[in-house]
This record gives structure tokens, sequence and C-alpha cells, in this order.
């Protein structure tokens, strides 16, 4: 190895270490994260195997749950992926700002392509200037959380003989829930959740989970977008 | 039953979403897009809370919906997951109980 590809290496795995590290008071809601997902998992029946698959393939705590709700309910697998798709609908919107400020190289495209999330994004933009490596090192820290709480919470799953019987499948809602309450900052936000049930409860009247859930939530996000720009006319976004 | 196909198309579907982002990094969004799509989240978690009630018997529903509303107030005080899930268990076991 020549000095100066000693010298980056070096450099490279400090600022891996430095995100790493300043994800880990984060595991403190990665781990419960995990635990709701895996107890969801078991207790509707999909197998460790893939549960924990998922966590490693997927990751993302929003969309594995979705997918656990949609499985449930007996959804198809392509309204399964819609769905979850629809869910993850901020990727590609933290994408675009993860690469204007990074300008990532094919490789450093392939390893944000697994663990990229906003928690991670935040992290790393808060220490100036934004770093490709600390990003990296942030989400892999991530990463490694909510798999030992996906981990910890199919061990707990399946120490319940039946864990609908006690039900354990409340979890699922219950983390629905703890995700949305902190996000409703005002009247729009309240409008959005509002909206977004009464149709959701609407529609499970008469069209399946996948329709109700991408009618609830177009109909919530206007709503929220409507009041939004009539609050705030004119407010420059970044 | 095997849930592998599922599991694979959405590990395929979620990378494409993340590295599409990245592809695209000379795209402006217009403000008005980047406005709603903040909403899209909440909308779809709200949604999903109703989702996941749906098809609960009567007597089931009733206390599924009070420990929600109880973990609801827990978790806007509170704002931390573990106690948003925990109040709402105990509030939901113990009119299971009843």
């Amino acid at each position: 190895m020549t000095t100066q590809a000693a010298t980056r290496f070096i450099a490279r795995r400090s600022d891996f270490l430095e995100g790493f590290v300043a994800m880990l008071p984060l595991w403190s809601g990665a781990i419960p994260s995990g635990i709701a997902y895996g107890v969801a998992a078991t207790s509707i029946g999909i197998g460790a195997f893939e549960a924990q698959l998922m966590s490693l393939t997927v990751f993302t705590a929003a969309g594995q749950l979705t997918a656990v709700s949609l499985i449930d309910a007996g959804s198809s697998l392509l309204t399964t992926v819609i769905t979850v798709m629809v869910v993850n609908a901020q990727f590609p919107l933290l994408g675009i700002a993860a690469a204007r400020r990074l300008r990532p190289t094919l490789g450093q495209r392939a390893q944000l392509g697994l663990l990229l999330t906003d928690a991670a994004f935040g992290i790393a933009a808060a220490r100036e200037p934004l770093r490709h490596y600390v990003l990296v090192g942030a989400g892999a820290s991530m990463y490694l959380g909510w798999n030992i709480g996906t981990a910890l919470g199919l061990t707990v799953g399946n120490a319940f003989g039946d864990p609908r019987a006690i039900g354990l499948d409340f979890v699922v809602t219950l983390s629905f829930l703890a995700v949305l309450v902190p996000l409703i900052k005002g009247k729009p936000e309240l409008a959005t959740v509002v909206v977004a049930a009464l149709v959701a409860v609407a529609v499970l009247q008469l069209a399946p989970v996948g329709v109700a859930i991408l009618a609830a939530g177009a109909a919530g996000s206007l709503t929220g977008a409507v009041l939004d720009s009539r609050a705030r006319p004119g407010r420059g976004g970044p | 039953m095997t849930h592998l196909w599922t599991v694979l198309a959405l590990a395929a579907g979620t990378l494409a979403m993340r590295v599409s982002g990245l592809a695209l990094q000379d795209v402006r969004i217009p403000d008005t897009w980047e406005r709603s799509l903040r909403y899209v989240p909440l909308a779809l978690l709200a949604a999903l809370v109703v989702v996941t009630l749906n098809g609960q018997p009567a007597g089931e529903l009733g206390a599924r919906v009070a420990a929600l509303l109880a973990a609801a107030a827990v978790t806007y005080r509170a704002g931390r997951m573990w106690a948003c899930i925990a109040s709402g268990m105990a509030v939901y076991l113990l009119l299971d109980l009843i």
C-alpha cells in the first residue's frame, strides 16, 4: 500500500467509526422497533429465516411493518410490493439530497443503496462537511441495531406459544402509532391523520386492504399539502 | 406458506427506490411536490393503524381503540417508541382481563 492509499484508508476508517458511534444513541429507538417488527412477524406466522432476511435486505422499519400487516391481511405479492414502495416514497428524495452533496461513485451508491436511511443522513449531515463514510458508518450502525432488534423480537415472539392468543399482534398497530404521533406538529398534520383514517375506514368496507391504504394515503397527503400551502404561502423549501 | 418471494421482491424494490434518488442527483423537485410528499408517511401510517384494527370482533376492537388513545396521549407527552408500545399493551391487556 502506498502512503497515499494508507492515509486515505485511515481517513475512511475514522469517518466510518465517527458515523457508527454517533448513531449508537439512536439504537434506543432501533432496537425496540426491531423487536416490535420481530414479534409482529412471528405473530402472523412469518418464519424466522424470512423475517430476519427481510431486515437484512430491505432495512426499513415502516416498510417492513407495512409488509407484515399486508401479508397478515392476505394481500397479493403485487399489492404488498406496490404499497410498501409508496411507504418508501421518501427514499428517492433522500437519495437526491445525499447525492447532490456527496457526488458518490458507483460503488459508493451501491453501499448507500442498502444503508441510506433518514436517521443516518440526519446524523451525517449534522457533521459538516457531509462525508460519505460517516454516512455509511451511521447507516451500518443502524443496520446492526435493527437486525439485533429483529433477532431479539423473533426470539421473544417464538417464546410464546401462540403470540396472537395473548394479543401480541397489537404491537404492530402500536408501533405505527409510535412513529405517527411525534410527526404531528400542527393542524395540517392532524387533518392529514384524520382524513386518512376516515378514508381508510370507508374504503375498507368495499375494497381490499392495499387499495384502502393507497386511497387513504393519497387523500390524507393531499389534505395536508393543501392546508400547508394555505398556512405558509410562498415559503421557500430547501 | 412461504414469503420468500415477497421478501426478495421487497428487497429489490427498496434497493431500486434508494438507488434511483442517488442516480437522479441533479433533478430539482418542485416545492409543492416536496411539500406534499412530506405528508405521505403520515397519511399512510394513519391508514395502517386503521387497517391493522380491521376485522377485530367488537369487544376486542373496543379494547384496542381505548388502548390506542391512551398510548397516543402517552406518546404525545413522552415521545418515546417503547413508552407508546408499553403503555398501549398495558392498557390493552388490562382491559382484556376485565
